[in-house]
């Protein structure tokens, strides 16, 4: 068999039912679908039967990273983690969550390319990869204790170099909204599937190497190369401020770097000062997200940017604010990007000093140091949105009785005082009363627990709640039918990135369009914020594409949330990046010569898995109205305007069936039931699989 | 022969073989006064005898030196697969000469002393530690038992001659900074050698951490990470008592 | 001495532009015509102005913009360009023209409005007093009845052009800035 690079050539094989640990072959079982989220999705359909649940011991989680993990390409810090996914309602189907940190790099070091954890422990365990010498030791001692403290005690025992993944009491006590994390912040949902098989961490120490197949040099400029693509996070290729440099800037860029504005609180200051993008050596000072998503005052108590292993965005910002020592008694360090940084403002409505005041600051630093050590998923936010009505609606009141509604400070949490979220989250991670305990299962189990309906949430825009449980993700109100399309696709809210780092970039909707018109065909496909257009076949090409990409960086361990780079900041390139790096970071580093098309051929093939197991494990192949639908708050307007008109985000319902017609067509599904064909199935040889659904008569 | 006619022979003898006296400064080696300067890189490739190498420990200063400012440092440990990669065509911060993963989580004095109070699970300082090019001695050429390592002109860097390096680790146990690596594919030790002038680390780094300046000496200044522990051959302790005298 | 002289213009030109800042002609020449030390006689007006035009054709990087009393500036593209120099020319003129050609360039090249604390912040760095004596200047004078104001849902202000969004679209794009991003991350 030929030797590759980029791989490390082993899948390991964890049976916490018998504690046999095995290896497979990378490549000769799963070169076919690269990585990632693809030897998931296989695993799951070859492994785990139709109508296992998510907490049996019969369904698997797999930690897949893919053939960049580990290298120098950038951004390649990625775990995807594949298993039934806990939260999906009304019953759990495939699902994936993706973490940053170091622990792929560390895993790729040691020999793996992936971790499939199957079965369940009789007693609390944790997995030691030590390269080739993987232990379960007895967790005991670590069950009850927070990521932190256990990270700490697998460090003492692995060393300090070892990267820990691990679940918190959220994850242990079974709550469906629950994370595994590693390096402090970087969080993937599926803890309490961890939990459920009594596995409290994985410690991976690699002190190996991943080869590179091509030359050195080729591989050297490749990288160069990739890095004068990047913009900043979300790949936003403009400042936020004029820059002397640049011919454009928006103020919602996350390109913050500017002269005068300094991560204050590194000793001595930093200026982050002018970053033209040929200064390759100025990448990491680009984005601050704390500035960002809590206000300029972040920029006092920025430390630094952090991140994953190789990349320079440093999306995740260390934050260091005294005042929440002594007002809290947490430490005063703390770090995190996105939902993340913002998870604990996000409970409150209102701030006694404003929304990006001292005490909205202070309560994300009380919500990263609780959330991220108990454990906490917060559905991309939907856990707050949820939370906030239920308050203000009385809903709290009737379901849950006096003295538990009143063993809660909510005079505390009308203030927006953030010592509130140490009566809460603590809590939901211990399943401690009937409030926390439904808000950990997810939103569907609690509308279901509560005899709530569903249609309130679907109507409801400020909820953005989507379907099965989980709210929109990237949808309609950025990029309209593009946005609507990728959202019905998954059984979780949608981590598509692919079409998001276009359309936020900040370029001029003219360069975006012109961009959209080489790669799909017409500028067409893609129309500026708010001015929708009628659906036409290039959106349709532009959601396959999005869909495509972000399966494909699933599988070969880039981040969804950078790429892909269609677009970068370089004047001399006409603003444009290059949609097939890709292609080249993959050929150079494993060997296999794969263009573009050839990849997204294989993205493909791991889409259509994730579709064929939804079929499979929904038992229907009406997908169109069983499964890709959409909630009604998308087909309105608080001020009455109608679709297509300049200024809404309202979408048509029949040109929303239009565009599931024209999507389903660009992929090869059929058009009534949104389920793949035979043929489509074969032609990315997945035979075995239509076989096997059309003896369930889910072929259509 | 004296080591100062020793000296004295062999500078003559690699000016001719390299056919210039440039790469070594002839002023700089007589400066110093009852010592011998010379690169035992350049002897060891030039067929100059074992007999004659080993007893020569003081070795040309180096001309470059990598400068790393821990408060820019973001902990994306891209120096150290520049570092392996462009080098060795392979990611491994194992074998990287820039060593940042070990301070990475818990700073240098790790979790064992209770004093981790940097690295990503502290205040979020991460050090990056790289070789001084040390002047005088140079524990890890000292240490090697088959003068494997070697300064190179024109920068006089110390670097490991893989040719002569038989993989016993001597050096790591030597350099009190820790910053010998070991390859397990080739079974040889490596070392910063500054890619030659341009440093593919500092090249790398996204937020201007690293410098490439003209040396300095650091390894009065930065705390060790260890007590080295090897054994220096007899012959070179005797060319030590030649010139420290008691 | 003209070829060093040249240099330093040269390099002058290149490293103002470097720290986002345009170097006029007028300085230039005050600078060049200044007796040199160490250096026998003085170069002559026309002589600094030949060697200014003479920079300009061979380097294609040397740009010159002028203000509305003709006076050239001087700036390199390697590290400025020529959006930035427009916005410091403005700056320097007009503040109350400014506002109003960001605003209206922001609106008809992005379709965005511009949150009016966007003008505190460097580059612009004006003062509360100043944007709010431009903001009402833009209600009473003639010639800027395009612009509008509009609060978000969070209070901040923001400001576009009538001329290329309507207010209900501006409205929506200001919330979603303000607010829907990052609630949306």
């Amino acid at each position: 068999m030929a030797k590759y690079g980029g791989w490390a050539g082993k899948v390991l094989r964890v049976d916490l039912s018998t504690g046999k640990i095995s290896t497979e072959d990378t490549i000769e079982k799963y070169k076919d679908v690269i990585g990632g989220t693809g030897i998931g999705y296989q695993v799951l359909w070859d492994e785990v039967p139709a109508g296992t649940k998510a907490f049996d011991p019969a369904n698997k989680i797999i930690f897949g990273t893919g053939p960049l993990a580990g290298t120098g390409a950038p951004c390649n810090g990625r775990t995807a983690i594949t298993t039934l996914w806990p939260s999906c309602w009304p019953k759990p189907l495939v699902g994936s969550g993706h973490m940053g940190g170091h622990f792929a790099a560390q895993l790729k070091y040691a020999g793996y390319d992936a971790i499939i954890v199957e079965g369940k422990s009789d007693h609390p365990v944790w997995l030691s990869i030590k390269d080739a010498k993987v232990e379960i030791h007895d967790a005991r001692h670590l069950w009850g204790s927070g990521i932190r403290r256990t990270t700490h005690e697998i460090n003492l025992l692995m060393g300090p170099e070892a990267s820990v993944a691990a679940i918190g009491q959220a994850g242990e006590n079974l709550v469906p909204m629950s994370i595994i994390i590693n390096s402090i912040s970087h969080a993937a949902g599926g803890g309490s599937i961890m939990g459920s098989k009594n596995l409290k961490a994985i410690g991976v120490h690699g002190t190996g190497s991943v080869t590179i197949a091509g030359k050195k040099e080729d591989w050297e400029k490749a990288i160069k190369f990739h890095l004068t693509l990047l913009g900043a996070n979300n790949q936003h290729v403009v400042p936020s401020s004029p820059q002397p440099w640049a011919e454009h800037y928006n103020p919602g860029s996350r390109w913050m770097a500017s002269k005068g504005l300094k991560w204050e609180a590194a000793k001595p200051p930093i200026e982050t000062g002018a970053c033209d993008p040929h200064n390759l050596n100025r990448i990491a000072y680009r984005t601050n997200n704390a500035a960002f998503f809590l206000g300029n005052d972040a920029w006092k108590y920025t430390v630094r940017g952090n991140g994953c292993t190789a990349c320079p965005i440093r999306c995740h910002t260390l934050l260091k604010v005294p005042s929440v020592s002594s007002k809290y008694g947490i430490p005063e360090v703390g770090q995190n990007t996105c939902v993340g940084l913002i998870f604990g403002k996000t409970f409150f409505k209102t701030f006694p000093d404003g929304p990006k005041g001292q005490t909205s600051i202070e309560a994300c630093m009380v919500g990263m140091h609780l959330a991220d050590d108990l454990g906490i998923w917060n559905n991309y936010g939907l856990l707050q949105r949820d939370f906030q009505k239920l308050y203000y609606d009385g809903t709290f009141k009737s379901k849950i009785g006096e003295a538990e509604y009143n063993s809660y400070s909510w005079d505390k949490f009308e203030k927006g005082d953030p010592a509130f979220l140490f009566e809460l989250l603590p809590r939901i991670a211990e399943k401690d009363g009937e409030l926390a305990t439904t808000l950990g299962m997810g939103t569907g189990y609690m509308i279901d627990r509560w005899g709530l309906s569903e249609d309130n949430w679907k109507k409801d825009p400020d909820l953005q709640y989507w379907k099965m449980g989980h709210p929109r993700h990237h949808s309609s109100e950025e990029s309209g039918q593009v946005g609507v399309i990728i959202n019905t696709q998954y059984n979780r809210d949608a981590q598509c990135h692919s079409h998001t780092n276009l359309i936020r970039n900040g370029l001029p909707i003219d360069i975006q369009k012109r961009l959209a018109a080489e790669l799909w065909g017409s500028p067409d496909a893609l129309d500026a914020l708010g001015a929708y257009t009628p659906m036409n076949k290039y959106k349709a090409k532009m959601a396959k594409w999005s869909l495509l990409r972000k399966e494909l960086h699933d599988a070969v361990a880039l981040c969804n949330w950078m790429g892909p780079w269609i677009a970068s900041p370089l004047k001399e390139r006409g603003y444009r990046g290059d949609d097939a790096i890709e292609s080249l970071l993959y050929t150079l580093a494993t060997g296999d010569k794969k263009s573009r098309q050839e990849l997204d051929h294989v993205a493909e093939r791991i889409f259509l898995l994730h579709r064929a197991l939804t079929i499979r494990d929904m038992g229907t192949k009406d997908m169109r109205t069983q499964h890709d639908t959409v909630p009604d708050w998308i087909f309105d307007d608080a001020s009455g305007k109608p679709p297509f008109s300049v200024g809404t985000t309202r979408m048509d319902k029949e040109d929303i069936k239009i565009a599931m017609d024209m999507f389903y067509e660009e992929m090869g599904w059929d058009k009534k039931t949104g389920a793949p064909t035979l043929e489509t199935y074969r032609k990315f040889n997945l035979g075995k699989v239509a076989d096997e659904l059309k003896q369930k008569g889910l072929l259509p | 022969m004296g080591l100062e006619n020793k000296a004295g022979f062999l500078i003559e003898k690699i000016g001719r073989l390299l056919g210039t006296e440039q790469s070594f400064s002839r002023r700089q080696f007589l400066k110093v006064s009852g010592m011998a300067i010379v690169g035992v890189a350049a002897l060891s490739s030039l067929g100059i005898s074992d007999e004659m190498a080993e007893a020569i420990i003081i070795m040309e200063q180096a001309e470059g030196l990598i400068i790393a400012d821990p408060s820019r440092c973001v902990g994306c440990r891209r120096c150290e697969l520049a570092c392996a990669e462009f080098n060795d065509g392979k990611a491994s911060p194992t074998i990287s000469r820039i060593k940042v993963s070990r301070n990475l989580q818990f700073g240098p004095m790790g979790l064992y002393t209770g004093k981790y109070d940097q690295g990503n699970y502290g205040n979020g300082l991460i050090i990056q530690d790289t070789c001084k090019q040390c002047p005088h001695p140079v524990p890890c050429a000292n240490a090697c038992p088959n003068d494997a390592i070697v300064v190179k002109p024109p920068l006089n860097t110390r670097v490991v001659d893989s040719d002569k390096c038989v993989g016993c680790k001597m050096c790591q146990r030597a350099c009190p900074w820790e910053m010998m690596s070991f390859d397990e594919d080739t079974n040889k030790a490596t070392k910063c050698f500054l890619c030659d002038g341009k440093p593919k680390c500092v090249e790398a780094c996204p937020a201007e951490a690293l410098h490439y300046v003209k040396w300095i000496d650091l390894s009065k200044s930065v705390p060790p990470r260890i007590t080295p522990t090897s054994v220096i051959a007899q012959e070179k302790v005797q060319a030590c008592m030649s010139c420290h005298k008691s | 001495m003209i070829t060093e002289c040249r240099n330093v213009i040269l390099d002058s030109i290149r490293e103002s532009s470097h720290a986002g800042l345009l170097l006029s002609e007028q300085d230039i020449l005050a600078s060049v015509m200044m007796p040199q030390a160490e250096s026998d006689g003085q170069i002559r007006e026309s002589e600094a102005k030949d060697i200014l035009h003479e920079i300009i054709r061979s380097h294609e990087d040397i740009q010159v913009i002028s203000d509305r009393m003709e006076c050239g500036y001087y700036y390199s593209t390697l590290a400025m360009t020529h959006a930035y120099a427009r916005l410091l020319i403005l700056k320097k003129e007009n503040v109350l023209d400014l506002m109003v050609s960001i605003t209206r360039e922001h609106a008809a090249t992005y379709a965005r409005p511009v949150p009016i604390t966007v003008f505190q912040q460097a580059p612009f760095e004006l003062s509360e007093d100043e944007i709010s004596f431009c903001t009402d200047q833009m209600t009473e004078l003639q010639g800027y009845e395009d612009m509008d104001q509009i609060t978000t849902s969070i209070g901040t202000r923001f400001l576009y052009s009538r001329q290329y969004l309507d207010v209900g679209h501006a409205m929506m794009l200001a919330e979603w800035e303000d607010v829907g991003q990052s609630a949306n991350p």
